[in-house]
């Protein structure tokens, strides 16, 4: 009962501040890095 | 370092149980004794397991006796996958039958640890792994006291170059932190800091990788290495995007710009541009940033296309942006077709579903959202996660779906955790 409640105001939480509205963007990393540096070169 | 070392080594590769090489030679209890380094075996002994197991008798005789000429192949062999990945494949195809069966297991080591090296230079991780886990029948954390500090610093810094491959950051981290231990000048130092940089972009802890990455940078710059300079410039560039400091990102990435055009390096220029486009992309001036992402795409196709997915893959989040369908479906179609992996592949999908979503397909937008927030899922993408769940929840909540909602909600939070827990 009480983890029930605890959905029901989180989900009554969420309702406070989502707003819908368009999707926006897709996420997930998207700079284009360079490669790790792959050398042994102790010298 | 004993004969059992080189035994279960052999055993391992070849998929023999132990009751199958000693039968008829020793007793098993024995055999179990040879490998476990508690009995000595004579050589007679081992010539019998040689031949049982279809490999030189010295392979298992030698396992002291450095050659001096294969000091010199390794020596070569080293030196060119240093220099030239190209060349260092022409030799290996050359060498490959000398380098098969290296009796001494210090030069065997010496030898894996370079070809290891030389297919992460080629991106070619299985195989690089698989060599590796060769290594690991002979070099184990307790035993590395025993060895050189080159052969230490040469362990640790492919262990975490194979760990950053494979994903495993925090373990990659690590292995590059005592890697830096046994590093001996200023451009090891750097090199190290570069890629831990490299580590903390991936979990998202960007101001310590900030750090690692101007340090890296002025190392180089003061040491005029300018490749590597332009490298930890565009690091620095893609730092500032994530925390949106967008005018430093236009600072150091023109600086790179500058300098990869005096140098001739076009692939360094094509990945600069694209890293142009993504600030103009994220400040929302959609023309400029196409600009930029177009003239980066002219270049990857000219000189070389392996990062070409993520350009596409930002073009095709402006036509969404901006809503111009019958581009972004263009724009998608020809993406799909340079897809390395699944990643990549499910990543556009997240596209469409947005696109299917703003065409007011609810239906398709909710099963392939779905397909997509499962694949991340399953594979802990979690970067990609969280915006997609959020995203979803919302929706979901608006539609009255709560059970859902929270189960999509319960995701991002997941996925948050995840990210942050990450943090080292």
């Amino acid at each position: 009962m009480k983890k029930l409640l605890a959905k029901v105001l989180v989900i009554a939480a969420l309702g406070a501040f989502l707003v819908g509205g368009p999707l926006s963007e897709s996420a997930g990393k998207m700079g284009d890095m360079p490669r790790p540096h792959s050398t042994f070169q102790l010298m | 370092m004993h004969i059992g070392n080189r035994l279960k080594k052999i055993r391992s590769l070849k998929g023999v149980p132990q009751s199958k090489v000693c039968k008829g030679i020793v007793s098993p209890s024995h055999y179990s004794n040879i490998e476990s380094g508690r009995y000595e075996a004579s050589e007679d002994i081992l010539e019998s397991i040689a031949e049982r197991l279809h490999v030189p008798t010295k392979y298992l005789v030698g396992i002291h006796d450095d050659s001096p000429t294969t000091s010199e192949l390794l020596l070569e062999y080293e030196n060119l996958v240093e220099q030239d990945t190209e060349q260092a494949d022409a030799f290996f195809e050359k060498r490959k039958k000398q380098l098969e069966y290296i009796p001494s297991i210090h030069q065997e080591m010496e030898y894996l640890l370079i070809r290891c090296m030389h297919h992460l230079k080629k991106v070619e991780i299985p195989e690089a792994k698989e060599r590796h886990e060769e290594l690991t029948f002979y070099v184990q954390e307790e035993n590395l006291g025993a060895l050189s500090n080159k052969t230490n610093y040469k362990f640790y810094y492919v262990t975490g170059l194979l760990n950053f491959y494979l994903r495993n950051y925090i373990k990659s981290y690590n292995f590059f932190y005592k890697a830096s231990k046994h590093a001996k000048t200023e451009q090891d130092e750097a090199r190290i800091h570069f890629n831990l940089a490299l580590n903390y972009y991936e979990i998202n802890d960007i101001h310590k990788a900030l750090l690692y990455a101007q340090d890296a940078k002025k190392i180089y710059m003061d040491h005029h290495l300018w490749k590597e300079t332009i490298e930890a410039y565009i690091v620095l560039g893609v730092l500032h995007i994530e925390i949106e400091d967008f005018s430093s990102a236009k600072e150091v990435l023109k600086k790179a710009l500058n300098l990869a055009t005096e140098k001739e390096l076009q692939v360094h220029s094509a990945k600069i541009l694209h890293n142009l486009g993504l600030i103009y992309y994220k400040t929302k001036e959609y023309e400029t940033s196409l600009k930029y992402l177009k003239e980066s795409l002219e270049k990857k196709e000219k000189y070389d296309n392996s990062e070409i997915f993520v350009t596409h893959y930002v073009i095709s989040n402006i036509y969404l942006e901006t809503q111009d369908f019958r581009k972004l479906i263009l724009q998608l179609s020809q993406a799909n077709k340079i897809c390395r992996n699944n990643i990549d592949n499910y990543q556009l999908k997240t596209i469409e579903a947005n696109m299917e979503y703003l065409l007011f397909n609810v239906d398709k937008y909710e099963s392939l959202i779905e397909e997509c927030l499962e694949f991340f899922s399953t594979n802990e993408l979690w970067d990609d996660i969280i915006e997609n769940a959020k995203q979803y929840s919302n929706h979901l909540y608006e539609n009255r779906k709560y059970k859902k909602a929270f189960h999509y909600l319960d995701l991002e939070l997941k996925a948050t955790k995840k990210i942050y827990k990450e943090r080292l």
